[in-house]
């Protein structure tokens, strides 16, 4: 079934529409949360609960790109449920991710308190001025949460050129946030 | 504002490019043949220099070529580095390229039951302890060796006769999964599984997996798809594969490993019951003792 006709399910309030998601993308939202959490039975709890927060969100919502609307709903969820205090010990892949993106925080906004919606309105504009390729590489990578190694192999690249890209993208985005200034 | 909440941050990103990551595939640029030749030949010269730097024996005539582990040519037996083995055994180590990585199992709690298994079920099951006889000195064995979490697949008929016996429900049962793991590490930090991923400390040691089943992969170290060559050892062929393992912590600017380590995975199929050893930091010959260990 295709996501219009699953979005009509969740407007005519006909509970298929959650079968209908898990058979479409239950997978792959598992996949996610999985890729964040590290605990199956902890990736099973976000799944299902981005299927009722999308029960209870659509309507009014109607998502263009259902996927990307449940995977949002399941990452966040995901990042939730992260114990951030044990991550340390318990999930590498996030250390890494959070070190690597702590090297685009300019200086001056360490300290400072963010505001994620300007954050997102800054990374949309920077994702925006990026080539295909390099968008692709850097939101595969820190939305995803994917491994350089599984990086390289979707795209058919070298790992040295997807680590380079992501050197050279996170220099850039550091550049970008400190033109914008949008933390404060 | 700090990574964490950057990363955070991120979630909010237009659909667009959620969708567009999600979905679009990267057109290959196809680099023109004489391009592709002339980086082969340079490939090729530099491969010479640096063989020659290494082996400089080599060139001259007479003089028996060295193996290296990661070569893919067979390694003699009788050589003084390389194995105790018999001289009937014949060992050939095949270059891993690199990890593969699957997508992570998962069973449907409806339709499958994971049922925990101590060291006796684990015995009655084999019909014998699968501790291999051979340990290399320093080694010391997990807490977790010898149990194991069986996957169990109900069979459709259970649903539908619920008033079924104990023994029809056992009947209508099939064991999918039935790995059983046994490492022999130096350390165990904090009573943990050998921490080789973190903080840079490599474990020296090994992991042997056994099933009857089959083994279930996610992470898979031979790839189905690579053309290897088996060994024979003690008349069982044995595929071992080599390769060396980058370790972090990364440098965050020119993103290098800490350094790398040597990694060696054995696979055969003995007594029905099918093996992979994943050793790491230890010597080839080590790993045949290994295996010979396990082949009684």
């Amino acid at each position: 079934m295709d996501d219009q006709s699953i979005v009509q399910l969740f407007w005519q309030r006909d509970q298929s529409a959650i079968e209908e998601t898990e058979i479409r993308y239950g997978v792959r939202l598992h996949q996610l949360a999985m890729g964040i959490l590290r605990n199956y039975e902890d990736a099973e709890e976000s799944v299902n609960d981005t299927y009722l927060k999308a029960w209870d969100t659509i309507p009014p919502q109607k998502p263009i790109f259902l996927y990307a609307y449940l995977a949002k709903i399941c990452r966040f969820i995901s990042f939730g449920k992260l114990d951030w205090k044990n991550a340390k010990k318990r999930n590498a892949k996030i250390v890494e991710l959070t070190a690597e993106l702590e090297l685009c925080v300019p200086s001056q906004y360490v300290e400072t308190d963010s505001d994620s919606e300007a954050i997102a309105h800054a990374l949309n504009d920077f994702l925006k001025s990026l080539s295909v390729e390099k968008r692709l590489i850097f939101v595969r990578r820190y939305w995803y949460a994917d491994s350089i190694s599984d990086i390289s192999k979707r795209y058919g690249i070298g790992e040295s050129k997807v680590k380079t890209t992501l050197y050279r993208t996170r220099n850039k985005l550091k550049t970008h946030l400190e033109k914008e200034g949008v933390v404060l | 504002m700090n990574g964490k909440e950057l990363l955070l941050g991120i979630n909010n990103i237009d659909d667009t490019f959620i969708e567009e990551a999600g979905t679009k595939v990267l057109k290959k640029h196809r680099t023109p043949m004489w391009k592709q030749s002339l980086t082969v030949a340079a490939c090729l010269g530099l491969l010479l220099i640096a063989v020659y730097a290494l082996y400089p024996d080599m060139f001259h005539k007479g003089t028996p070529m060295p193996v290296s582990p990661s070569s893919k040519a067979p390694i003699d037996a009788a050589t003084p580095e390389g194995l105790p083995a018999p001289d009937e055994d014949k060992i050939v180590v095949n270059k891993m390229a690199e990890q593969y990585t699957d997508s992570a199992k998962w069973y449907d709690p409806k339709l499958y039951e994971q049922q925990k298994w101590n060291k006796k079920d684990v015995c009655d099951y084999y019909g014998k302890d699968l501790t291999p006889s051979y340990i290399p000195e320093g080694l010391h064995p997990a807490a977790y060796n010898g149990k194991m979490n069986a996957v169990v697949k109900k069979l459709p008929s259970t649903e539908t006769a619920p008033e079924e016996t104990q023994e029809q429900a056992q009947a209508n049962e099939r064991i999918i999964e039935d790995a059983v793991s046994y490492s022999f590490y130096h350390t165990y930090p904090e009573g943990n599984p050998p921490d080789w991923i973190y903080g840079g400390n490599i474990g020296e040691g090994f992991t042997l997996t056994a099933s009857k089943v089959g083994i279930v992969r996610d992470c898979f170290y031979i790839s189905p798809d690579d053309k290897v060559e088996q060994s024979t050892i003690k008349g069982i062929p044995v595929t071992i594969g080599y390769r060396s393992m980058p370790y972090g912590p990364y440098n965050s600017d020119t993103h290098e490993p800490s350094g790398y380590y040597d990694l060696y995975v054995a696979q055969f199929k003995y007594d029905g019951i099918e093996y992979e050893i994943v050793a790491e930091q230890l010597p080839l010959g080590e790993v045949v003792k290994i295996v010979r260990g396990v082949i009684l």
